[in-house]
């Protein structure tokens, strides 16, 4: 069986950062509680784990690289130096059109997104995949996409959001409201176009 | 319609089917590999003051050789003429430089890799017969005495005096190119029957130029791993100044100048007692040919501080950085070493892989380790073949060593540049 490395640790105290900066063992521990984070916010933006594992390997690749010249001083800042790392990360990846395609391809084997968990969102109980989603993601402005990605794949909060894409929170709560409404509708209209080709 | 909340959307993302937990295999090799490239960044800069100050210490073991390389390749050049044909007898030469007995020079060296990437190091030099050697700055000063295998190194601003004996006793000539010796003439006169025997060198005459206001006949020689320019006054037949660039053991610059030979020297200058008022440090280091054995245990002190990891590159910066870093750890007191102990750990482990280095190319150095595990059987990490032998000799992860016929076959492996 695969063993895996769950993230349970209580949050690592602010002077860790400070000595990660020097200290391997410190960057170690650094590296042990936010490693399984970007993980996670890698594996459910890109979907194909192998990728996930690779695009979060180099961020931290580039945080080893770049740590000293890191002047946060707290885990928060930490948190949000990394996730933008990651983020940008995330969206290099993605400007390669192989890339999205490796995604999308990936996602219909995901399957049928639960009808009562998509119902809320685009008014019934439609039948629509994963693969739609990721693919009504695609259609999304980088920008969109980002906010959207950190905030249910990050499962980061608006104030941090807005900190790592240099934006006021209340234009982050404004984009975000927006860019779900248009993910909404871009999947209403998958539904539909999906409805009309059922019943054509 | 009514607007989603981000409720509902939590709802829709919670249910992805993505396994967002990573192995622990996964974990731990990035984890390992990160921190192989945080110490590759940091070990440079972050080196404390104390490093610094062991770093220019064990570097003054360079420098002699450095010296007497260079002499010697003078002298090569000097006897050639503008074709870069051999005009005297080296024989002769040998026997006229022999007639040096004391010396004086200044030297700048610019390292670009080693504990401190980008130092330059401003020395004068003293040597004497019969193996003598002063070098100093403004804050150092390192006295060898090659005889009686014993050296001083003192640091002003810390106040910390080194003092080193060593053997020479199993000083052996199989491996070209190494260098040391007791006796920094003699040195001078074997590197120049090495090069004599070196089809491979290449000479280039620069001609006459004028140099400081000087008349001086140039030459550059280009060996194994060294390019040396010369500067030589036709009048004295000596080198007023020496440009040498190579690679071993990072890439470096030296210039000697204001060399001065025969002059007087006052004797109490190599004298190898400790000031007063200054911290002693005793240590004992081995000054003999590197061997296989120490190549192993260099590698086993390295999957030691690494979690059984080998070393990722086989490249010598990489190696020198890791050294960095595996000093910092002793002086900080890590593992409890010593002061003189740790010392010891850090010569120790440079001289395995000086061993690896100093191999020629016939040997067919190759090295697998990167992704072996301190214990593994039957996994080759390191290989290569011995002078004069048909056979391979193969480190295996576990450390054991047998003699194969063929080379492995490890499509990782990569060949080690030395």
């Amino acid at each position: 069986m695969n063993q895996r490395f769950t993230n349970e640790q209580i949050e690592p105290r602010d002077d860790l950062v400070k000595s990660a900066r020097t200290d391997r063992e410190a960057f170690g521990a650094l590296f042990d509680y936010f490693y399984p984070l970007v993980f996670a916010y890698c594996v459910r933006r890109l979907v194909v784990r192998a990728v996930a594992e690779d695009v979060a390997s180099e961020v931290f690749f580039k945080v080893a690289r770049e740590i000293r010249n890191f002047r946060g001083q707290s885990i928060e800042e930490f948190r949000r130096w990394v996730f933008r790392i990651s983020t940008n990360e995330i969206n290099a990846h993605l400007r390669h059109s192989k890339s999205r395609r490796e995604l999308l391809e990936a996602a219909v084997l995901m399957g049928r997104i639960n009808a009562e968990i998509i119902a809320p969102i685009t008014g019934n109980a439609s039948m629509l995949d994963w693969s739609d989603l990721y693919g009504a993601l695609e259609q999304l402005s980088v920008r969109e996409q980002s906010i959207i990605s950190l905030r249910f794949f990050g499962n980061l909060q608006h104030h941090q959001i807005a900190t790592i894409l240099n934006l006021k929170e209340g234009a982050i709560r404004v984009a975000l409201c927006r860019s779900l409404d248009r993910l909404r509708q871009i999947l209403k209209d998958r539904r539909d176009g999906l409805n009309e080709n059922l019943y054509q | 319609m009514k607007e989603t909340s981000d409720r509902d959307w939590n709802a829709l993302f919670d249910q992805l089917p993505v396994d967002v937990i990573p192995s622990i295999d996964h974990h731990l090799d990035v984890r390992y590999r990160a921190t192989e490239v945080f110490d590759d960044q940091s070990n440079s800069l972050q080196l404390t003051q104390t490093l610094k100050q062991i770093g220019q210490t064990l570097m003054k073991y360079k420098v002699p050789h450095g010296v007497a390389a260079s002499l010697c390749i003078a002298f090569i050049l000097w006897i050639g003429d503008s074709s870069g044909k051999p005009a005297v007898a080296i024989e002769a030469l040998i026997e006229k430089f022999a007639e040096v007995k004391t010396l004086r020079y200044e030297s700048t060296t610019k390292m670009e890799g080693g504990l401190v990437p980008g130092m330059v190091l401003k020395m004068k030099g003293f040597y004497s017969e019969p193996g003598l050697l002063r070098t100093e700055n403004d804050r150092l000063v390192s006295i060898v005495d090659f005889v009686e295998g014993k050296s001083l190194s003192i640091d002003h601003q810390t106040k910390i005096a080194f003092r080193f004996s060593f053997s020479t006793d199993n000083l052996s000539q199989d491996i070209p190119g190494y260098e040391i010796n007791e006796n920094w003439i003699k040195s001078m006169q074997q590197f120049l029957k090495q090069a004599q025997d070196d089809k491979s060198a290449k000479v280039e005459s620069l001609g006459l130029k004028q140099l400081d206001n000087r008349d001086v006949i140039g030459f550059r020689v280009g060996m194994e791993h060294r390019t040396a320019t010369f500067w030589i006054d036709p009048k004295t037949q000596l080198p007023i100044r020496i440009e040498v660039t190579g690679i071993r053991p990072t890439r470096y610059e030296m210039v000697y100048t204001n060399f001065e030979f025969n002059v007087e020297l006052d004797n109490s200058i190599f004298q190898l007692d400790i000031p007063d008022g200054y911290t002693a440090s005793d240590a004992s280091i081995d000054i003999s040919l590197p061997t296989e054995k120490d190549l192993i245990r260099s590698l086993e002190m390295f999957a030691e501080k690494r979690e059984g990891r080998f070393p990722l590159k086989f490249e010598q910066g990489y190696l020198q950085r890791s050294e960095g870093h595996f000093q910092l750890r002793v002086v900080e007191g890590a593992n409890g070493d010593s002061n003189n102990d740790w010392l010891k750990s850090v010569l120790a482990y440079r001289r395995g892989f000086e061993f690896a280095f100093r191999l020629p190319d016939a040997s067919e150095v190759h090295y697998a380790g990167a992704n072996a595990r301190l214990g593994e059987r039957d996994r080759p990490i390191f290989w290569y073949k011995p002078i004069g032998s048909e056979a391979y000799r193969v480190i295996y992860a576990d450390l054991s060593v047998r003699d194969t016929n063929e080379a492995p076959k490890i499509p990782d492996a990569i060949r080690v540049a030395n």
